[in-house]
């Protein structure tokens, strides 16, 4: 009896703490997990960050800006600037809040307004712009067109697309490059899809499925658009937090980047554009920085912040969107800030 | 201690459900509605995580919160804008620094959400309130008790106003609205909407006709439907 008692003294408490303690170890290592989730979620993308922010090498040429002031006025002052191109020593700058673009020369002095005063083209919330190195290229959004200018604003032709392409919702231009073989390319983000139009404006092809998709099926509100020197097609793919290169045949054979906000990832892609090696620009409105790709994919790094060196350093935009690169400059189109230029590194 | 213990875990457990009924609540409003913006296939993305990116995320909301130069681009403004600026949606004006834009006090807390919530559609607009194109009335409790009349039938008075089209998407930044009854479609009613815009409106009134100062004319949203009524 004293020995049996004796016996299960010993035993007894530590019956009871091991019923305790799986109780309390579970809590314990609930709060633990919890803990580490919490600091996980917290810490890894600023130390992500941290760790893959790199500076690609360029340099601040020139900044015209200057905030935006009453409808119309000849100024050099954009109201949600969106694209900009360089044709004959001069810049052609899409004012789109204003509905016209403004000619400036290299120094940002303006030179006059393309406002559908003196006959020129009429715009409606126009949102992209592309050159043939003869002719201007305006996607008037607002009027589901894209026109072709001469440089002094007349109008040579006029594609309306709500008769080149019918779809199950309007077309709405928002991204416009010309295509290798002459013809268009127009983003329709409403409608999931990229049109390939032939010279003449007659409808070659549809790129996409017409429905919001990822991967290869097809885009998510796919916006500004580029073509490089060989021929292949780059898109915005904006919902879908990529860039994706397009083959000839207009097939997805690569991706640039991938939904996020840190160096590297996507967070809201606007435009894109391509320099003669390959590399690959992609301005991001909500990162507020213009990200550099090698034309394999690898991250090169980003555009856009006050010390280069340092990706939570201010960032010099506001709300980039427009990319045109020529030569050695790239060209940023701030929705706020204006028109950055800046000289490309050429050892990179 | 086994007590504190159990109703700690018990805590823990609770709010870790709540924020998963309220994801997957605000999840299920958002499916069907214009935000409903996820993409299908391999390398799709939820609808969800067209705002909230799960991964490679620094914003507190899980979506960016990078330093821009802008100081009066913050808060929530950024993330609307970021589609809301003629690309995925039509509606730069939703934040147009040349536009007078309804006044937002982020230090209190108000900002987009104060009249938007963007996973409840009910009303329209994903706007908080029912009362539709008065809205207005939600939070300046007296507007249209001494004002102006609305929902009126314009019929019934026989006006008929010049500029009914107000449409910023198109680049038409003048114009007044009627309404139909509910306040939720286009009709023939006076609505606070009418004249006011809380975007892109005109003098700190937010009137969707401002003062036509070429002309002289100071009242040009009044002889938009009273001709002849009002001096210039």
């Amino acid at each position: 009896m004293f020995a049996t008692h004796e016996a299960h003294l010993p035993t007894a408490p530590s019956v009871r703490t091991r019923a305790r303690f799986p109780a309390a170890g579970l809590f314990v290592a609930a709060l633990l997990v919890i803990a580490v989730i919490i600091v996980t979620i917290a810490a890894s993308p600023w130390q992500s960050t941290r760790e893959r922010a790199a500076a690609f090498p360029a340099s601040l040429s020139w900044h015209v800006t200057a905030p935006a002031h009453g409808y119309g006025a000849l100024t050099t002052e954009y109201r949600q600037a969106s694209d900009l191109v360089k044709l004959d020593g001069r810049f052609f700058v899409l004012d789109t809040g204003n509905s016209r673009i403004l000619v400036q020369d290299s120094h940002g002095t303006l030179l006059r307004a393309i406002d559908g005063a003196d006959g020129g083209a009429v715009l409606r919330t126009p949102m992209a712009l592309a050159t043939d190195g003869v002719h201007l290229y305006v996607a008037n959004t607002g009027a589901s067109q894209v026109l072709a200018l001469e440089t002094d604003g007349q109008v040579t032709r006029t594609l309306d697309l709500s008769s080149i392409a019918p779809a199950a919702r309007p077309v709405r231009p928002v991204g416009l490059a010309l295509a290798p073989d002459g013809g268009l390319l127009v983003s329709d983000p409403d409608n999931n899809r990229v049109l390939h139009l032939n010279p003449d404006g007659t409808l070659l092809q549809v790129l996409g499925s017409g429905v919001r998709a990822g991967g290869a099926e097809g885009f998510n509100a796919p916006a500004g658009l580029a073509v490089d020197a060989a021929g292949f097609t780059y898109v915005v793919d904006t919902l879908n937090g990529r860039v994706v290169k397009l083959s000839p045949a207009g097939s997805i054979i690569q991706q640039f980047g991938r939904p996020g906000d840190t160096a590297g990832t996507l967070s809201r892609p606007k435009d894109v554009a391509v320099d003669a090696a390959g590399k690959v620009y992609v301005s991001d409105t909500l990162l507020a920085a213009v990200q550099v790709f090698a034309p394999n994919g690898d991250y090169l790094g980003f555009i856009g912040r006050q010390d280069p060196g340092d990706a939570h350093s201010r960032s010099l935009f506001t709300a980039p969107a427009g990319l045109t690169v020529v030569g050695d400059e790239l060209y940023v189109v701030d929705r706020f800030a204006g028109v950055f230029a800046f000289r490309l590194s050429e050892s990179y | 201690m086994k007590l504190a213990l159990t109703v700690a875990l018990g805590a823990v457990l609770l709010a870790l459900a709540t924020s998963a009924w309220l994801a997957l609540a605000d999840q299920g409003n958002v499916l069907g509605t214009p935000h409903d913006l996820g993409s299908s296939g391999a390398g799709g993305v939820s609808s969800c995580e067209t705002c909230h990116v799960p991964h490679e995320v620094s914003g507190a909301a899980i979506w960016e919160d990078g330093p821009r130069s802008d100081g009066a681009f913050a808060g929530l403004t950024p993330v609307c804008y970021s589609c809301h600026d003629g690309t995925v949606a039509n509606g730069s004006y939703v934040f147009d620094a040349d536009a007078v834009q309804h006044p937002l006090d982020r230090e209190a807390g108000k900002d987009c959400n104060m009249c938007h919530d963007p996973h409840v559609s009910d009303y329209g607009s994903f706007l908080l309130f029912p009362s539709g194109a008065n809205l207005c009335q939600a939070c300046h409790e007296h507007a249209g008790e001494n004002d102006h009349p609305v929902n009126v039938n314009l019929r019934d008075v026989a006006f008929a106003p010049l500029d009914t089209r107000w449409d910023p998407d198109q680049g038409d930044f003048s114009g007044t609205r009627l309404w139909d009854a509910t306040g939720r479609a286009g009709s023939e009613y006076t609505k606070c909407l009418t004249c006011h815009s809380a975007h892109a409106g005109s003098l700190e009134s937010f009137l969707t006709i401002g003062p036509d100062i070429e002309a002289g004319i100071s009242s040009a949203l009044c002889q938009n439907c009273h001709r002849g009524e009002v001096d210039k």
